[in-house]
């Protein structure tokens, strides 16, 4: 069933046009209005699920995003930015593929790349808590914001969880490492005008939760070139080749299935028409690999000149909402893979078939099982 | 004595009702739900109150994509197993 019409784009040109279109925006508005009425109707207090949905960056539009926009890129998202955090970034990357060294086989998912990248990331924003299983649960639970549709039972649960996020984060000290100071202490000293500091944490709970993208197209990576063959696990070895083709990589690895926007009024875009309150998918698989294309985690990966020289991508999508991790993705991915494969050349697939995770919004392997020596 | 499924098709064909202002006469278990008009509010708040009623799981989703009554119930009694 349908109650409002959709759009799905598949078309990698029309796709560029449509993410950064200027009539077509997030759904955020009509998710507050409806924080509201459930409030309303249910007699519920989301006043915490309220502010993280204002302070949601996918969400916003205007002034207010932009000035939030510019102070998070100044503060890492530049290569100069991201240089002060290096030595923290590769002393942690040594530890984290110490704790699998002893290991025949593992799970590179949950053993590497999840503690790995929680570790750095959460330094990185500032964002801790007591219980890691409660900031677990408060981020998939942010992420979950992006559905179309959320039941009753997930909006309490949120509440509660984000109540106890805003409540530790807001009455302790921001750990600093030496390396910078981690950017949620930058933005509360410093903040940003129209924004409280639960807005601020909330903001910053946000982009943490925005960091899975990084962790699910790590994992996709890995298992290309680990079921690409010995010549090219020989090639990533080096710095330069992985450098050298990391944005063909990023395209082929992506984990992002789709991304939705609303006609804020008719337009036309290409041969396609909107109307005011439709909605729009952007395919962003379809866009990288085409309609025929099988699952690119199934069809078996070509590593050709050919193939290897197209870069062409929008994995981090385009205009007002580019990623605000792009930069800190190809920062860490080119630190991971030559460390990587230089430890373990004769890394190979437990399975050569990948474990998907079943998610609507994200193709990703599961787990990553691997020996890792011969 | 009424059925499980009787019981879910009445309950749900109440708020459908309450909730698009269709009279329930005007709503058998075939209808389609794309014709009733529900917003996207009114399916969120019928599944909530599924759960509450029957001590289930139902996302919303399984509304918004189920063509008629009946798929909608189908999909709960599955659940309930
Ligand atoms: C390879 C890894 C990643 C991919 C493929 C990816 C992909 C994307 C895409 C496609 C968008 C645009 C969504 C839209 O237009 O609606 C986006 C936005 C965003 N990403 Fe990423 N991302 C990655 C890593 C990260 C990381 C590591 C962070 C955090 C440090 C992050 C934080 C964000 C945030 C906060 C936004 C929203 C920006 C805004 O709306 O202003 N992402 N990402």
């Amino acid at each position: 069933m349908r109650s409002e019409d959709h759009h799905i784009v598949r078309d990698m040109a029309l796709a560029k046009q449509a993410i950064s279109h200027g009539s077509l925006i997030s759904k955020g508005h009509t998710l507050i209005s409806f924080l509201d009425e459930v409030q309303d109707k249910c007699n519920l207090d989301l006043g915490n699920v309220s502010c993280v949905v204002r302070n949601f960056p996918f969400f916003m539009e205007g002034e207010r995003h932009t000035q939030m926009r510019q102070r998070v890129l100044k503060h890492m998202g530049t290569v100069a930015s991201l240089k002060s955090w290096e030595d923290y970034f590769d002393t942690s990357l040594r530890k984290a593929l110490n704790t699998i060294d002893l290991d025949q086989e593992t799970d590179l998912v949950s053993a590497f790349i999840d503690p790995f990248l929680q570790e750095i990331t959460c330094t990185l924003l500032g964002l801790t808590m007591e219980d890691p299983h409660k900031f677990r649960q408060c981020t998939d639970l942010a992420e979950m914001l992006l559905d179309p549709l959320l039941p009753i039972r997930a909006l309490k649960q949120m509440e509660a969880a984000f109540t106890d996020f805003f409540e530790e984060i807001l009455s302790k000290e921001i750990k600093e490492t030496g390396s910078g100071s981690p950017l949620l202490a930058e933005l509360l000293k410093k903040p940003v005008p129209g924004y409280t500091k639960k807005d601020t944490c909330a903001f910053v709970l946000v982009v943490y939760a925005g960091t899975l993208a990084l962790r699910y197209t790590l994992a996709n990576m890995i298992f290309h070139i680990v079921s690409g063959g010995e010549t090219i696990k020989a090639q990533a070895v080096s710095k330069e080749w992985v450098n050298t083709h990391l944005e063909h990589l990023i395209r082929d690895t992506m984990a992002v299935r789709k991304v939705s926007r609303m006609a804020k009024e008719n337009c036309r875009i290409g041969e396609l028409d909107f109307e005011k309150g439709h909605t729009v998918f952007i395919d962003m698989q379809a866009a990288h690999y085409g309609t025929e294309a099988e699952c690119p985690m199934h069809k078996g990966k070509k590593w050709d000149d050919e193939t290897l020289d197209n870069k062409t991508h929008m994995a981090f999508g385009k205009g007002s909402h580019y990623c605000l991790g792009a930069n800190f993705s190809k920062f860490i991915l080119s630190k991971v893979l030559p460390e990587l494969f230089t430890r373990y050349p004769d890394m190979r697939l437990v399975n050569t078939t990948p474990d998907l995770m079943e998610h609507t919004q994200i193709l990703s392997v599961r787990t990553l099982k691997c020996y890792m020596r011969n | 004595m009424e059925t499980e499924a009787q019981a879910i098709t009445n309950f749900l064909t109440e708020k459908i009702s309450a909730y698009s202002k269709v009279p329930v006469s005007e709503l058998p278990a075939d209808k389609a739900l794309e014709d009733i008009g529900l917003s996207s509010l009114d399916i969120v708040m019928i599944s909530g109150e599924i759960e509450d009623e029957f001590d289930i799981e139902i996302d919303p989703s399984v509304i918004f994509d189920s063509k008629t009554i009946n798929e909608v119930v189908e999909k709960v009694l599955k659940s309930k197993d």
